[in-house]
């Protein structure tokens, strides 16, 4: 994610978790052909890491203070200082080694943060846009220990078979939160634009369920189709529209300190299901059945695959 | 979020031509010092037309919500962008001046007519009548109503290119002014020497004058799908820089490609000066901030677009002979006059096309989406990929709807290359990033060819030069007849 002016501090140099930082000019072209690479790789570790861009030209001060000799540069940080850093382009897996070697940088009890808070305390949410596999991950929550806060008016069909583990309630956050003085140990689901509304005295773990747009595009075109709602939007559109939806959601949420966000791709936890609910369980305490969460996975269900 | 859709609309002031960048703006290349004093702050820039805004942010303007930028079929489009057209009047440049100017951009063009001279030099002629430079304009006034402006100037003339850019203060330079020919190249030392100087030295020439006199002017360079040759392993031919995934492995150990110039492997003398003129634009974005898109075409054919059907006067030239035609261009004619279509070697030499109409959209599109300060990037712009074999096949097949009975023969190749071999072509960031859609489909463009060359005097005109089809020029230097190997008639 590109760092905006003055947030470097916070994001970077306050931060007690592993950070990335890549510095790169629109005119390099490694800089620009990284770009794809570090998302995904964003994507991967952002349950113990963060990845953020700084863009010299716009800020030339950040890029000077740091003595950035050349772009791209690529600097890990742990504890406000960098531990290590290298100049050209890399491979994954050598920015991963980067990541990795600022993680055993970092003091223990900073890592260790998150596990003290009592688990009783916290609101659990699950969301992402439509389709992309929040009632699976309610569901796997509920097999891992985690009662579902759902009222089941909606029912279940041919779309999620197993049911949508909506709250009503949910929908009218934004007029009326009343409903998460309920929800402490619970988890509860909810379209990404209505986080916005969650009061902030208290603190949520959200988990953001992430999935390729084009499959959560032929995905809902699938369930209008057997609505019989037709829409006319062209697909290319609606994808451009959810994008920027999102990327502005993307840029607001890291910056809400009573929501604690993990990163899930609905396409990882399919592959590689075992690892996914590790790092899940990890982020949420470390007290999960996560054997219980990974037999929940159906792949049958997994139908709108990317070609 | 844009409202249009079109591939341009989010793009704001930092790639816009019109605006001048302000503050300290130091010229750096990746990799090389980038020191940059703290107390510059940020870049902010002007703009040209509208003075009265003052210094901005160059973000924080989009064309979509910009005033000059105009909404086209081919995306936002700068009203009256100044586009200077080098060798307008060559194939591609005709009619992409008349897609441009239709289009609301001032087009001024340039060339030193060297190629009617050289094509004439083969014994061949324009095969549709083509107009002078001064009957081309005036038509275009009458009919389109569209002013362009020509100069007979060549690339060459280094003082003059200068302060011809001096006084037009180009927003966009379309680099066409190019000798076009592979077997040329490798005709003799003196026309290989001159493709050579006209194509290397000319870029060179041009690069320097853009640098002092329009550094924001986007340069669509054209190069050719020839740079990258034809890799036996199968390595993926991808869009002239390796993307960001790509990993070197050597001996345990592993570097990341990305972002690097992929391998060139050019196929004639010619293609060698392309490769040079590559390496050329992509050194002057490094130092100097221009920025540029390199066009790597694959093989033209057709002679039609929105503006060239509207009037035989529009008549963009279009040649067939060994030297200055193209392959489908040439088997439409031979096939129109009962000659058979000569395939070199085995035929399954696979190479990538494109429709004039679609190349003439893509470099549009590419005009109206400028890259940014010091942006130097590659597309390849292709849209098929067929075997030689394969194209004689498909004309034959049309034209039989023509009831013209066609054969194939296979010659000894003229020329060194492999002729079996895999041809991967990456060709994603047209139709991705720039929003191209093919408008014209391989057996439609094939059939007006047959159309128009079918005219009688068309075809007296192919018959009268149809010595010039057969290929004489071999790369190995011999002389002599090439080999005839086999004569087949297609089955339907």
């Amino acid at each position: 994610m590109e760092l905006q002016s003055g947030q470097f501090r916070e994001r970077v140099l306050e931060s007690n978790r592993p950070v990335l930082v890549d510095f790169w000019a629109t005119w390099c072209p490694p800089c620009r052909m990284m770009k794809p690479v570090l998302e995904k790789l964003a994507v991967k570790v952002a349950d113990w890491a963060d990845i953020y861009s700084v863009n010299i030209d716009r800020q030339p001060d950040v890029a000077a203070e740091f003595q950035i000799s050349g772009v791209p540069t690529f600097c890990a940080w742990a504890g406000g200082s960098i531990v290590t850093q290298r100049t050209g382009a890399l491979t994954e897996s050598q920015l991963l080694q980067l990541l990795q070697t600022a993680r055993e940088a970092l003091p223990a009890a900073a890592a260790d943060d998150a596990a003290d808070v009592n688990e009783r305390d916290w609101v659990t949410v699950v969301s992402g846009l439509p389709r992309s596999g929040t009632s699976l991950m309610m569901r796997m929550l509920e097999a891992g220990g985690i009662p579902a806060l759902t009222d089941r008016q909606r029912q279940a069909d041919a779309d999620n078979p197993n049911g949508y583990y909506e709250l009503e309630a949910v929908k009218q956050t934004d007029t009326d939160s009343s409903w998460v003085e309920t929800a402490a140990g619970s988890s509860v689901k909810m379209v990404f634009r209505l986080l916005r509304h969650l009061p902030e005295d208290r603190r949520y773990r959200v988990i953001l369920m992430r999935r390729d747009v084009g499959e959560i595009l032929r995905s809902q075109r699938a369930m209008l189709d057997r609505n019989g709602v037709s829409t006319d939007i062209a697909d290319d559109r609606m994808r451009a529209m959810i994008q920027a939806e999102l990327q502005s959601f993307y840029a607001w949420l890291p910056q809400q300190s009573h929501l604690d966000s993990v990163n899930v791709s609905y396409n990882e936890l399919m592959e590689d299901p075992g690892r996914i609910v590790r790092q899940i369980d990890r982020h949420l305490g470390g007290t999960l059945d996560c054997d219980a969460m990974a037999g929940v996975i159906e792949p049958q269900l997994y139908r709108q695959r990317a070609a | 979020m844009t409202n249009t859709g079109c591939h341009n609309a989010g793009q704001t002031c930092w790639s816009c031509p019109a605006v001048e960048f302000k503050g300290h703006v130091d010229f750096r290349a990746c990799g090389q010092a980038a020191f940059r004093k703290a107390a510059q702050g940020q870049l902010v820039v002007e703009c040209r037309r509208r003075p009265e805004i003052g210094y901005f942010d160059p973000n924080s303007i989009t064309f979509e919500s910009c005033s000059e930028w105009k909404e086209t079929p081919d995306g936002y489009l700068l009203d009256g962008m100044k586009v200077l057209i080098l060798g307008m009047d060559g194939y591609l440049g005709w009619p992409l001046a008349l897609k441009l100017a239709r289009q609301g951009c001032r087009v001024l063009g340039i060339d030193n007519m060297m190629r009617r001279d050289l094509v004439a030099e083969r014994g061949a002629d324009s095969i549709t009548p083509i107009g002078s430079m001064e009957e081309r304009v005036a038509a275009a006034r009458e009919k389109l109503d569209v002013e362009i402006e020509f100069r007979e100037l060549d690339l060459m003339d280094r003082p003059a290119l200068a302060a011809l850019i001096e006084e037009f203060q180009p927003e966009s330079i379309v680099q066409f002014a190019e000798i076009p020919s592979a077997p040329y190249s490798m005709a003799d030392v003196e026309r290989a020497v001159s493709t050579v100087q006209n194509n290397v030295v000319g870029t060179l020439g041009l690069l320097f004058a853009v640098r002092d006199h329009a550094p924001d002017a986007s340069i669509i360079k054209l190069g050719t799908m020839g740079e990258y040759g034809s890799p036996l392993t199968g390595r993926p031919l991808f869009e002239g820089l390796f993307p960001g995934d790509a990993v070197l492995q050597y001996q345990g150990q592993e570097w990341s490609l990305g972002g690097e110039l992929t391998p060139r492997d050019p196929v004639s003398f010619y293609h060698v000066s392309k490769v040079q003129g590559t390496f050329s634009v992509y050194e002057a974005c490094k130092y100097w901030w221009l920025r540029s898109y390199d066009v790597m075409q694959g093989v033209i054919y057709g002679n039609s677009s929105a503006e060239l059907d509207l009037d035989p006067a529009f008549n963009t030239r279009f040649d067939i002979d060994e030297w200055w035609g193209t392959v489908v261009n040439r088997f439409v004619a031979q096939a129109v006059i009962g000659m058979p279509l000569t395939i070199y070697g085995s035929g399954s030499q696979k190479r990538g096309y494109i429709t004039l109409r679609d190349a003439m959209q893509c470099i549009t599109r590419l005009i109206a989406a400028p890259p940014e300060p010091g942006q130097y990037d590659v597309v390849n712009q292709v849209t098929d990929v067929f075997s030689v074999r394969e194209i004689a096949q498909m004309v034959a097949t049309i034209a039989r709807e023509f009831d013209l009975e066609v054969e194939v023969q296979r010659i000894e190749n003229p020329r060194v290359e492999s002729e079996e071999h895999p041809y991967e072509v990456i060709h994603e960031k047209l139709a991705d990033r720039f929003g191209f859609e093919s408008e014209s489909a391989f057996a439609d463009e094939v059939r007006h060819l047959f159309r128009v060359l079918l005219q009688p005097e068309i075809r007296a005109r192919i018959i009268n030069q149809q010595d010039t089809l057969f290929p004489k020029t071999r790369w190995s230097g011999e002389h002599g007849e090439l080999e005839v190997l086999e004569t087949w008639k297609p089955a339907a």
